[in-house]
């Protein structure tokens, strides 16, 4: 490579790194320094704002409504992971091994539901999770002799971690089918030889087989239910009350609700720390696989 | 599964019992699944296209009364005012699209075929961005479209929405410029080519097809952007679709869900034409998101 060439590369390559600097790489840098600050979205501290130390991360680890949303990110996390780890796998096993009628359709319909915008996908779950007899859920859970839930009001968090089981399984699906079609046939019909029984084969030779695809899965996932908005936001706003208000949604309401830039900023540190170590994990795993 | 309950029986009428059982319980779990599935489906179908009893509230399913484009004309030259929300969103997709593609085909390019220093360390970042949710970095950048004067206009979202899938489409495009062989390029320097002829008539119309891969993906993630068009739009007749039924879902009184479900419809089009006509593009950009360009 010449020095022309690399001038030119270089060229070619600044826009794309010029654009993600100004509007990724700042905001992150800014708001370290803005939760160190009281910065408001508007009023006398939008302009006349002070460096307050570490002020707000101490109001943050006594904020009662912080730690209920770290607790619900956590809860909808494991639960959205548990189902579509359940759903995903099961579907993956099934279409991955056998030539069944109508499984192309079957890969399309499981994934539908994510090419579906976030907004529409909350509008379609409203009906879904009406709270009257009426509601769609509510007939279905009637035929089994159950009386009428009040879905997003009784129950917010199974709600709208069943709104993620519809929504997302197909990406879990789609990625250990993947895997699974990665596997050899020599190791299967060597385990089937050998006279493993379909749990041993699941458990001993194919989990561990696809296991990076699995951490992979899992990582994104997570990552995914840390920056968790619009489907959630809205299907009920982070409540009722505060009682679906997942990380996102705090930092959403303090810094636009509450105008609180300053204090929204040190949630969102906390968020930002947590997705990085996350990325960081799954950056490694990427370099295990080149 | 059930077939445990069978094992150890040798017999071949057993055998073929226990097969057939299992296949009814496969079609059981995937009948269920794909029921689960497409459910919610139903409603919005229903309701845009049908008309409802008296005294029945049009969020729940319903008899249709008998088949109506009613909905559809209250959401294109009624109040829904759909033609605006679809020519702001079309907008702001087609412009985003357009930017990232243009940034990330140059950059594409120079991460394939550069050797340059930091080279490994940049694409590890770049991806290492895309995975950090903008949730995490919002409030400051919403300080710097401000200082940009970018609030509450289109071109603010245009390079919001756009920015947030430029490392994603760095990664795609390196990984399609990878596919075209540097020979060819080299053959046609010898033959006396510029390297701006040698892009343009051997490399693009190469990757052409990961090109256009690339810019589907990318159109449906704009498409469904509500977060940034949330916190940069303040004007009704600026908003994209997803903010105006938004809107229109949280105002609550007298909700016509006829009119709303139309419009729904409307925005999901495209969506839907995707996944019917370019589904594999799809799947195969999404397991390339997740597995970096692999």
């Amino acid at each position: 490579m010449t020095r022309a060439d690399n001038r030119l590369f270089f060229l070619l390559l600044s826009p794309a790194l010029l654009l993600i600097a100004v509007f990724t790489l700042l905001p992150g840098l800014w708001a370290i320094y803005v939760s160190f600050t009281d910065l408001a979205l508007a009023g006398p501290k939008a302009l006349d704002y002070t460096f307050v130390g570490v002020r707000n991360y101490l109001r943050l680890l006594t904020d009662e409504r912080f730690y209920n949303s770290l607790w619900l990110t956590l809860q909808y996390t494991f639960f959205t992971n548990l189902g579509q780890f359940v759903l995903g796998l099961s579907a993956a096993l099934i279409l991955g091994r056998r030539q069944l009628r109508g499984q192309n359709w079957l890969v399309a319909i499981i994934v539908l539901p994510m090419v579906i915008p976030g907004i529409t996908q909350a509008l379609i779950w409203s009906s879904m999770l009406g709270a009257k007899e009426f509601g769609t859920l509510n007939r279905l859970v009637g035929l089994f002799g159950m009386e009428p839930v009040l879905w997003t009001r009784t129950l917010p968090m199974l709600s709208i971690v069943l709104v993620n089981f519809w929504n997302n399984s197909g990406f879990a699906m789609i990625l250990f089918l993947a895997g699974l079609q990665s596997i050899p046939q020599e190791v299967l019909e060597a385990a089937t030889i050998d006279g493993a029984s379909p749990w041993q084969m699941l458990v001993r030779v194919k989990l561990p087989l696809i296991r990076y695809v699995v951490l992979l899965w899992l990582l994104l996932n997570t990552i995914g239910c840390l920056g968790m908005f619009d489907l959630v936001f809205g299907l009920t706003r982070g409540g009722p009350g505060n009682a679906t208000e997942l990380l996102g949604i705090y930092v959403y309401n303090q810094g636009f609700q509450y105008f609180e830039l300053g204090f929204g900023s040190a949630a969102a540190m906390v968020m930002l720390l947590l997705s990085l170590g996350l990325a960081l994990l799954y950056v490694r795993l990427m370099r295990v696989e080149f | 599964m059930s077939t445990q309950l069978f094992r150890g029986s040798a017999r071949p009428a057993d055998h073929q019992f226990r097969q057939r059982l299992e296949v009814a319980a496969i079609y059981l779990f995937l009948g269920l699944l794909g029921i689960f599935m497409l459910v919610p489906f139903v409603w919005p179908f229903l309701s845009a296209f049908t008309t409802k009893p008296e005294n029945v509230s049009s969020l729940y399913l319903y008899w249709p009364q008998s088949f109506t484009f009613e909905h559809f004309a209250n959401a294109i030259v009624g109040r829904g005012q759909a033609l605006t929300l679809l020519r702001n969103s079309l907008f702001v997709s087609g412009s985003s699209v357009a930017l990232s593609l243009l940034v990330c085909t140059m950059g594409g390019y120079a991460l394939s075929r550069g050797t340059f220093r930091f080279k490994r360390a940049l694409m590890f970042a770049v991806l290492l961005i895309q995975i950090i949710p903008g949730t995490a970095t919002v409030l400051p950048f919403y300080l710097i479209v401000r200082n940009l004067g970018l609030v509450n206009t289109l071109a603010g979202v245009v390079v919001g929405v756009s920015v947030g899938t430029i490392p994603f489409m760095l990664w795609v495009m390196k990984g399609f410029f990878d596919t075209v062989p540097a020979e060819l390029e080299e053959a046609a320097w010898i033959d006396g080519a510029t390297r701006g002829q040698t892009l343009r008539l051997v490399v693009f119309p190469l990757a052409l097809p990961g090109v256009g891969a690339a810019a589907i993906l990318a159109f449906n993630s704009a498409w469904a952007a509500f977060f940034l068009p949330l916190i940069l739009l303040s004007d009704s007749e600026k908003f994209v679709m997803p903010l105006g039924l938004f809107r229109a879902l949280i105002a609550y009184t007298n909700l016509d869900y006829g009119m709303l479900n139309a419009m729904s419809l409307l925005y999901m089009l495209p969506s839907l034409l995707i996944f019917v006509f370019a589904r594999q593009y799809l799947i195969k950009g999404t397991m390339a998101g997740a597995m970096a360009g692999q």
